[in-house]
């Protein structure tokens, strides 16, 4: 998979590479207007990452760019800006998603994820774990081929851990993930653990591996070989 | 009262007074000149009478003056000649009518007489009448004229005025369009025009500058932010931190996503006192609220929290439809966050008004204080208190109200649209 970033700051486009790379992407990164037109005229990518304040022209003319060239690229506007118009403008010609900085990398990583399923297998693509099926586009989970039934909260949170597999997910994270802006509620940490508890409990109930594991003082985990 | 009306009112009035004050002069004048005339006319008439009797030694046999009626009377001396207005029947119309009188001694042969010329008055007053009549009415005529003719051109003149009032009625600085308009005729109104070409184009361009600044202050703060947790989250992915390490990280983590939200907060009050959301959707408050309901479903279950809605009107309100949204999640939030475990929710639509109440803990401090900024409600409470804040701004700048009270253990929060 070839991810192409374009983001004026250095430390933040190291940090998404560093990120990015441990899950396998290629990713080519580039840091102003001018080399980033350049680049989609010539190489076709999978997933685009557009930072729309950029030195030398807005982003939001590459993204037409890539759309014009490949359509098939998913694109995710990573924007200092939460202004409406933007977003609005952003979906309008074709990106497919908007992230607000500052973001979680797990989240950006998650979007990354639902945005190449969504393009490459239409949502029909499975995801293995053990002997837990997880079908995304159904919002399906199976053990040894039964259903097991989550509530949609309890879906996503699944699919957020699956996608940042033998990752650090940090309980803020994960409550923005599943709760948007309002995650602040005073015990969202502890709805967080029962949420967790509950999920990890109706898949060892259907007989599946328990693969999430909490790690002492920063968050959970999911663990797989 | 308009312009017009209030110029063409003043200049009635005044004309109005002018000319009634003309007419009382000139009808003055007039009765003043005709009675004069009127008075010679007797002398002349004495004069005449005096110049018979010197001439022919004898009375004047006839009347002279039709109309006029002159007796002669016999007296043993000669009488003062005097000159009086005195009310006579008169015998031809058999009525009592007004005379002036002009009595005067003759001597004929040493024989005294007394001769008296009486006449009628009614021959002066018509001819004032006469006079008087069509210079009143051809005064009203002018008056009317003269009005209508003002009227219809001060119409004319103040019509570039009424245009650019209209639109500069209509300017918003938010279309970021400064006014531009016709060239006026009138030197006045086009200095106008140009002054208010040249404020409306500042007026935009601060607006812009200001949403501007806005947004980029959001950029500027933001970026760092995002930098600061991206290296923390790459930090918390090391496998050999240490307990304490690990503590440490999230601690400054959670640090930097407090910091983060109260910027993401401060900017969209900000952007609320600088009205730059348009307040024009129809939007229910009820469909919001119950989708955010939904939204928080799980976490009132976790709380095992009841909720009861109270249906007494489903309003259609007026209003910026983010903003809708931001103000009934942060009340439906609020009233999940300060509630007690087993705790209740009641939700009141009203025609003119939503009530959402929760139970909960009575608050400390002042009740009036609960929209402040910053206001806290406990140490351990983490959010920076600013969702009251946003909401009560959100209905300032939408013109709604919103109250809190406390009471019988119910926290309850009332939005009232006007």
């Amino acid at each position: 998979m070839k991810i192409f970033l374009v983001e004026d700051e250095t430390a933040l486009g190291e940090s998404v590479i560093s990120f990015l790379k441990t899950d396998g992407y290629l990713c080519e990164w580039v840091k102003d207007f001018d080399s980033a037109f350049d680049k989609v005229f010539l190489y076709e990518y999978d997933c685009a990452l557009i930072d729309i304040t950029l030195p030398g022209g807005s982003g939001l003319k590459i993204v037409e760019a890539i759309k014009k060239n490949y359509p098939k690229t998913g694109i995710i506007i990573i924007s200092a800006k939460n202004s409406i118009d933007d977003k609005i403008t952003g979906l309008d010609i074709g990106a497919d998603d908007y992230l607000t900085k500052p973001f979680h990398l797990a989240e950006l990583n998650s979007r990354i994820k639902s945005v190449l399923r969504r393009r490459n297998f239409e949502g029909s693509s499975e995801i293995l774990l053990g002997n837990l099926k997880i079908i995304p586009g159904q919002k399906g989970v199976f053990v040894n081929d039964l259903a097991v039934n989550l509530t949609k909260k309890e879906f996503a949170l699944l699919l957020f851990f699956v996608s940042n597999k033998n990752r650090v997910l940090t309980k803020e994270s994960i409550a923005e993930h599943l709760w948007g802006d309002m995650a602040d509620m005073a015990d969202s940490f502890d709805f967080i653990y029962s949420h967790i508890k509950n999920l990890r409990k109706k898949i060892t109930d259907a007989g599946g591996e328990d693969f999430i594991k909490s790690v002492y003082g920063t968050g959970y985990k999911l663990s797989i070989q | 009262m308009k312009l017009l009306t209030k110029t063409s009112l003043y200049y009635l009035i005044f004309t109005g007074f002018i000319f009634a004050a003309l007419g009382i002069v000139f009808y003055i004048q007039l009765k003043d000149i005709i009675d004069e005339d009127f008075t010679e006319n007797l002398y002349l008439e004495k004069d005449v009478i005096n110049k018979f009797v010197l001439d022919s030694g004898k009375l004047p046999e006839q009347q002279l003056y039709l109309g006029d009626n002159v007796t002669f009377l016999r007296t043993g001396h000669p009488v003062d000649g005097y000159l009086k207005d005195t009310l006579l029947i008169n015998p031809l119309e058999d009525e009592e009518q007004l005379f002036r009188q002009l009595v005067f001694p003759l001597k004929i042969k040493d024989q005294n007489y007394t001769a008296t010329i009486s006449k009628p008055m009614f021959e002066s007053e018509d001819l004032v009448e006469n006079i008087v009549y069509p210079f009143t009415i051809s005064a009203f005529i002018a008056m009317v004229i003269l009005f209508v003719y003002t009227w219809v051109l001060q119409k004319q003149m103040w019509k570039p005025f009424y245009g650019t009032l209209k639109e500069f009625g209509q300017f918003d600085a938010k279309q970021n369009t400064p006014l531009r308009f016709a060239t006026a005729k009138t030197l006045e109104f086009r200095m106008l025009n140009d002054e208010i070409e040249k404020m409306t184009e500042k007026m935009a361009s601060d607006y812009r500058n200001l949403k501007e600044f806005t947004e980029n202050a959001s950029h500027e703060m933001q970026t760092p932010l995002a930098i600061i947790r991206s290296k923390m989250e790459l930090m918390i992915q090391s496998e050999n931190l240490t307990a304490g390490q690990a503590e440490t990280i999230m601690e400054m983590f959670t640090s930097i996503t407090r910091l983060s939200k109260l910027n993401e907060s401060l900017l969209l009050l900000a952007k609320i006192e600088n009205r730059q959301f348009p307040g024009n959707e129809s939007v229910k408050s009820e469909d919001i609220i119950n989708r955010k309901l939904g939204y928080y479903e799980d976490m009132i279950n976790f709380r095992k929290l009841s909720v009861e809605k109270i249906h007494n009107a489903s309003p259609q309100i007026i209003m910026n439809a983010y903003l809708a949204d931001i103000l009934f999640s942060n009340l439906i939030h609020n009233a999940i966050k300060h509630n007690l475990n087993d705790g209740k929710i009641i939700i009141e639509f009203n025609s003119d008004s939503v009530v959402i109440s929760n139970t909960g803990n009575r608050p400390s401090g002042d009740p009036e204080d609960m929209f402040r900024r910053f206001r806290k409600e406990s140490a351990s409470n983490d959010s920076a208190g600013l969702g009251l804040a946003i909401s009560k701004k959100i209905c300032e700048a939408t013109g709604f109200g919103i109250t809190y009270k406390y009471n019988e253990n119910l926290h309850k929060i009332t939005v009232f649209f006007k």
